[in-house]
């Protein structure tokens, strides 16, 4: 993948360890409308880092960088990054969090602290697109900061919960009109049970987009079989072939979610 | 040395028959249930509870674990401290309290076991496993009939060490082995989120040596099957569906766990035996003042803790059963 540059045009410190970059790209532009940069190059260093982009001008070439700087190790990187002009490679393998259908109206979010991250670009793709947008955030965001991102971007549009209740959700995805698509981000286990719901609700496979986030993917432990697997969804065990209910009930001397037998 | 024999005529009546309903260890003591520490300090500190179900289900016990051990014991390798001294502790207490039941010849630390109602022996050396058949914990579980577990004390944390579990009601010791007890409490509903879960589990960590403690936890059981493994849901989970008003009380039992708790001053673990009783409603319903009291907690019952106790799709039918009753 070719290095691209690009000049940076402002930055703005959105959380305790996150910022916002808006820049120019110089010639090639990015490929997506949603996606992540592998490495950075700038005065001949080399950096792997975490970063995602969104496109805000097609004609102007603008993008919004979001960088975590608590991902990086390098301490030039977090204390002397960014400067004016640096080279971007982007990582073909993203898949971003939610991406926008032609006729979608409304986009509802679940996210929590661990998906929060990869949901900042696509708030400003929906916003770049006139999309509305809900947000329903789990989990005590700590990071006071960001949600005071948070509420500047999304005004009302986004609500604070300790937990996903299934009959707080259930209420929310019922009122829904046609053209609404729902974004489900955070852990698997959650993510499943947030599509079961939204399943339950009426809404269609078309309708939900999934992201299950964390360092590796989530492995489930067979009751019946005692078989270790990687979680996916309508999980059946490979070995066994049991139907799973996987639960939120994790075992570290496992590194697994306890996957009961479902029945009929 | 001498030691009793019995014959297998005796031995059918060794163990002296008492109506269950006049035994049955009833666990509501007001019209509603709602999880709290409920712990009381244990009178009599005894382990064990030698009923007439004692052949049948130590039989059960054995076959489980011939044929699916490892669903029925897990153990990590440093419990064996706390797995001598529950085996040491167990056989003691047989001895004193039931004399005719179990014998011990100790040769220094060379120990002979006798079981008169099983008609068995075992020599071992004290400390060496080797000498015996199954671990420590293993061996003396498949002479009683309450599960044992071994809580581990270590880093000012409660862990599942060691456990032989072959009566569960729904849970996994493959699973929950080396699990904290905040942990392996996470599925029960609002136990962990309440603080109740932390609290307890306070409580546990200052428990003392020769001050045990009891509480009894219940759930309901279709067919009166012990080994309600989740393992097996599929055999024994679909039977819920069978469940109607007419059939309620034969079919439904209450299954009331009778759980003890010892610190175990050596090894500073703690033991946790799970005696597990079983009644047909149809039963208990012969105490009216039982009938009309497990009505109104089942109908105060929140949904979700029915729901986590597997009945709530044939409560209604039990509540109607039992209103028919009286």
């Amino acid at each position: 993948m070719e290095e691209k540059k690009c000049e940076l045009l402002r930055k703005e410190k959105i959380g305790h360890h996150i910022h916002k970059l808006e820049v120019k790209m110089d010639d090639a532009v990015l490929s997506k409308d949603c996606g992540k940069i592998r490495t950075i190059k700038w005065e001949g260093h080399v950096f792997e880092h975490p970063i995602l982009y969104v496109r805000i001008s097609k004609r102007r070439k603008k993008y919004y960088l979001f960088l975590d700087e608590s991902k990086s190790e390098c301490s030039l990187l977090r204390d002397r990054f960014p400067c004016s002009n640096f080279y971007l490679q982007e990582d073909e393998e993203y898949v971003p969090a939610y991406v926008p259908r032609n006729n979608d109206q409304k986009v509802i979010s679940f996210i929590d602290e661990q998906s929060l991250f990869d949901t900042l670009p696509v708030i400003d793709l929906l916003l770049s697109k006139n999309i509305e947008q809900q947000i329903y955030a789990a989990g005590s965001l700590s990071d006071n900061k960001i949600k005071q991102y948070l509420n500047r971007q999304l005004q009302e549009n986004v609500t604070y919960m300790t937990s996903f209740t299934s009959t707080h959700i259930s209420s929310i995805l019922s009122g829904q009109f046609i053209g609404t698509s729902l974004s489900i981000t955070g852990t698997w286990p959650v993510v499943q049970e947030l599509k079961k719901l939204a399943v339950s609700q009426g809404f269609t496979e078309e309708e939900i987009q999934c992201k299950g986030v964390g360092p590796k993917q989530k492995k489930v432990f067979c009751v019946k079989c005692y078989s270790i697997n990687e979680l996916k969804e309508d999980m059946n065990c490979p070995d066994c072939h049991a139907d799973l209910d996987v639960s939120d009930h994790f075992s570290r001397r496992l590194e697994a979610y306890l996957g009961y037998i479902e029945i009929e | 040395m001498y030691h009793m024999e019995l014959t297998s005529a005796s031995r059918s009546h060794a163990i002296p028959s008492q109506p269950l309903i006049d035994r049955f260890p009833f666990p509501f003591k007001e019209d509603k249930y709602r999880y709290s520490n409920n712990s009381k300090a244990l009178e009599s500190p005894l382990v064990l509870d030698i009923t007439p179900e004692y052949f049948e289900e130590v039989k059960s016990k054995r076959d489980i674990l011939a044929k699916t051990h490892n669903r029925a014991y897990q153990a990590l390798s440093h419990s064996m401290d706390g797995q001598w001294e529950i085996l040491e502790n167990i056989i003691e207490e047989m001895v004193e309290q039931h004399p005719g039941y179990f014998g011990l010849e100790k040769d220094g630390d060379i120990w002979t076991f006798y079981n008169y109602l099983l008609e068995e022996q075992q020599t071992f050396t004290l400390g060496d496993p080797s000498t015996l058949p199954y671990e420590p914990l293993d061996f003396i579980g498949r002479h009683v009939q309450e599960d044992l577990i071994y809580i581990g004390h270590r880093n000012g944390d409660l862990y599942m060490d060691a456990g032989q579990l072959c009566f569960p009601a729904n849970w996994s010791i493959a699973f929950n082995l080396g699990m904290t007890y905040t942990e392996f409490h996470s599925p029960v509903p609002h136990y962990s989120d309440s603080g109740l879960a932390e609290k307890v589990r306070n409580f546990l960590l200052r428990m003392e040596a020769g001050k045990p403690w009891t509480r009894l936890n219940w759930t309901l059981t279709v067919d009166g099957v012990l080994p309600t493994f989740p393992e097996i849901f599929d055999e024994w989970g679909t039977k819920a569906n069978e469940v109607t008003v007419e059939n309620a009380g034969e079919r439904v039992y209450l299954r009331v766990e009778d759980q003890k708790l010892f610190r175990l001053p050596r090894s500073y673990g703690i033991l946790f035996g799970i005696h597990t009783h079983l009644i047909s409603v149809e039963e208990l319903c012969k105490k009216q003042e039982w009938a009309v009291r497990f009505c109104n907690v089942l109908e105060d019952l929140p949904d979700y803790m029915a729901e986590y106790k597997g009945f709530l799709s044939y409560k209604p039918y039990l509540v109607q059963y039992l209103k028919n009753s009286f």
